[in-house]
């Protein structure tokens, strides 16, 4: 809850701020929003928590992948800065928004998030007013607002086929397939699966670096997280199916597509591509928050340092050559690169090795064995791009031209930097502070390489609860369940309705009616439960009641039954 | 299907056309306009008064003339202009929507919507209210909207307002020029 009131008034008073401070003071501000609102998760740690009837959910899910959409945001306002303040308030924007999208189960409410947080992506991909910043631009909001109908007409779909707008809610028929596929075509869209991945290119590339940073960090990590509750459904049939062609098609046309580059930026939005569809593997089990939150978290720290040094060489493009012998020129900017190309390369020591094996291992329990050699296969061919790049790192060649050391901030070179010129005011932060968060996470990738049980537990209450069988959490918090769906007093005329309710991940639940037990329902993983009635209720009044096994009451509504 | 459905349906339809078909923008967005009447009406005939009036004012009234403004302020009526960098793609798009329809015609087709969806009352906005501004029900997402409503006025406006002059030393000539351009 605090999370939210924190980004939610910090993002609404700083819009009107921003009018009498000076744009350093506005970056502050935001960098402090986003920074607070990661303390305020940390603190709140593994609590649970059901607001407003159940729209507002704070949970594993919420938790885990917040936390690594807002890292990816405080990354960018670390190292961004624009001579115009609304740069950092449209980041605060979409931070925001992608706290909505991770802690909801509703799908109306995660259309509306999926829109605050895209809106301000169009506009800052845009922030270089130059051609390919306007095409990144008209591109990404074409097929964004394309991929958001096709959400909305799922939602519609899925409310009809189970009455519920619970993500997760079970269903049956071709009506509730279709439901399903549309919206996984349209979040597929947000986390670039292909074949939904052909604005990434071109986004990432005509983006600053900064914003392609954020991009392929958060933006993944709250697609993700609506993915998650999503396709949180006991039987995979169609949808499975749907799934694994993604997948499939995005590991080998992503890594493949990598090889054909000339240009780091696109390499590596090609290489975002990829990784998605190794996140994509956790999908198939009902268990996998914490791989995927794990795989993320290093994912986010790999991906964003190699976007860092690139922006700290240009906010444009990054040719090849320009990173020949970086690491004899700048040191710190080619240990890191190379970090975080290892990293995203799969290789132990780090920890992005360790990411790919947790998320291996949810596939290996869904027992999705041909996709999972396709995964394994498809990362060795990828090794040899990201190689390719390290080996120009370590390259010595001639030395670097004089413009090239203008371009790099102060602490990398002891050179003052001009003011962005032609990026929409957009230059890179000076001063330490590009080169701490460069630092820090360096150490992080490698830390977390050597002993990936510290960030594991974050995400998951057993280490390694991978390697042995799926074990159900117990909190020892007082978790509410309730009925949401019929309303108290409201009156149906007699057919076939539908409960609906919120609880516990994962219990079971009784539903009484009057003073007789109807049926159980488990609690999905997303804190919803749904349950069509077995049979017709009678004309009359009915008091429907959810019980916990063995506790004698529970909150309950009254329904009068009409001819 | 009683005649007012079918006439219903059959406007829709072909007003939808006119829209995606015609190569006049201001045809366009004035087939849309009577597309959005039309299934205001419908929406009247679904009990959903309060949004079938929301529709006229808000998609009709609203949305769809910002819409023309930008048309007849860019002269952009004529749609046809400049090279085709895909020809040969209409047929293949055709066969992709009647692929599409009929997947969801055949999805919807074997669905039975639920007898009786309970006592709607017009879909009045007495209805409407207590379900959207009671914390328990909709209030979250109604403030969200609010939120989204916020985000969607500063995104329009920091991607329409003109570079500012930042008073600098040194500015380069090609983006003087830049200034003057936009």
């Amino acid at each position: 809850m605090i999370t939210l009131y924190i980004l939610g008034a910090a993002s609404t008073a700083l819009t009107l701020l921003g009018f009498f401070v000076p744009a350093r003071v506005s970056r502050w501000l935001a960098t402090g929003s986003v920074a607070a609102a990661i303390a305020s998760l940390l603190f709140t740690w593994g609590q649970r928590q059901t607001a407003f009837g159940g729209l507002y959910v704070v949970d594993p899910i919420s938790q885990s992948f917040t936390l690594v959409a807002l890292l990816g945001v405080l990354w960018a306002l670390l190292i961004g800065r624009s001579e115009k303040w609304e740069f950092s308030l449209l980041l605060l924007y979409a931070a925001a928004g992608m706290h909505f999208m991770a802690s909801s189960p509703n799908l109306p409410v995660l259309l509306i998030a999926l829109e605050v947080f895209s809106l301000p992506l169009y506009v800052l991909a845009t922030w270089q007013r130059d051609e390919r910043g306007f095409e990144a631009g008209l591109k990404y909001f074409l097929l964004g607002a394309l991929s958001a109908a096709i959400f909305l007409y799922g939602i519609a779909l899925h409310f009809g086929a189970t009455g519920s707008f619970n993500a997760g809610a079970q269903g049956s028929g071709p009506l509730y397939v279709a439901a399903l596929l549309l919206i996984l075509g349209a979040l597929a869209f947000k986390v670039s699966l292909v074949p939904f991945h052909w604005w990434t290119p071109d986004v990432y590339q005509g983006s600053p670096t900064t914003v392609s940073l954020m991009m392929a960090t958060a933006v993944k990590a709250a697609g993700f997280a609506a993915l998650v509750r999503v396709l949180n459904v006991q039987d995979q049939g169609l949808w499975g199916l749907g799934l694994g062609a993604l997948i499939a098609l995005t590991v080998i046309f992503g890594n493949l597509g990598a090889l054909a580059q000339q240009e780091s930026k696109r390499l590596l939005a090609y290489s975002s591509i990829a990784h998605a569809g190794y996140v994509g593997l956790g999908l198939y089990s009902g268990t996998a928050t914490a791989a995927i939150g794990f795989y993320l978290l290093a994912y986010l720290l790999s991906t964003g340092l190699a976007f860092a040094v690139l922006a700290a060489i240009s906010q444009g493009d990054v040719p090849y050559e320009r990173l020949r012998g970086l690491l004899y020129r700048k040191p710190l900017l080619g240990v890191a690169m190379s970090v975080g190309l290892f990293s995203l390369a799969g290789l132990p020591p780090f920890a992005g090795f360790w990411g790919k094996l947790l998320v291996f291992l949810e596939a290996a329990k869904a027992q999705q064995w041909g996709l999972l050699v396709l995964a394994l296969i498809t990362s060795a061919v990828a090794a040899y791009y990201y190689l390719r790049l390290f080996n120009l790192v370590v390259a010595r060649g001639p030395e670097a031209r004089a413009e090239e050391e203008a371009a790099l901030p102060a602490p990398l070179v002891g050179a003052p930097v001009l003011a962005g010129q032609g990026t929409g005011g957009l230059s890179l932060a000076t001063g330490r502070l590009a080169a701490w968060p460069l630092m820090v996470a360096t150490a992080l990738v490698v830390l977390l390489g050597i002993l990936p049980g510290l960030g594991y537990r974050l995400f998951s209450p057993t280490p390694f609860a991978a390697l042995s069988r799926p074990t159900t959490a117990s909190t020892t918090l007082p978790a509410s369940f309730t009925i949401t769906s019929p309303s108290d007093g409201a009156e149906l005329r007699a057919g076939e309705f539908s409960l609906q309710g919120t609880g516990r991940a994962g219990e079971t639940l009784e539903v009484w009616d009057n003073a007789s037990r109807i049926a159980e329902v488990r609690v999905g993983e997303n804190g919803g439960w749904s349950l069509m009635l077995p049979s017709p209720p009678s004309v009359g009044e009915h008091i429907y009641q959810v019980r916990r096994p063995g506790e004698g009451e529970g909150p309950s509504v009254r329904v009068r039954v009409v001819e | 299907m009683s005649f007012a459905e079918l006439l219903a349906a059959a406007l829709l339809i072909l007003s939808a056309l006119v829209v995606v078909r015609t190569s006049n923008a201001v045809h366009a967005a004035l087939a849309l306009i009577a597309n959005f009447l039309v299934i205001a009406a419908v929406y009247v005939g679904l009990e959903a008064r309060f949004v079938a009036m929301t529709q006229v004012i808000v998609y009709a009234g609203a949305i769809v003339v910002l819409f023309l403004f930008v048309i007849m302020l860019l002269s952009a009526a004529q749609a046809n202009v400049g090279k085709d960098l895909l020809p040969g793609l209409q047929i293949p798009a055709i066969l992709g929507s009647v692929a599409l329809a009929g997947v969801l015609v055949y999805a919807l087709g074997r669905f039975s919507a639920p007898a009786n969806p309970g006592v709607l009352n017009g879909g009045l906005p007495q209805a409407l209210g207590p379900l959207l501004y009671t914390p328990e029900k909709w209030l979250y997402a109604l403030l969200l909207v609010g939120f989204l409503l916020l985000v969607a006025t500063i995104a329009a406006v920091v991607l329409v307002e003109p570079e500012r002059i930042v008073p600098e030393a040194s500015k380069p000539a090609s983006e003087e020029k830049e200034l003057v351009g936009r």
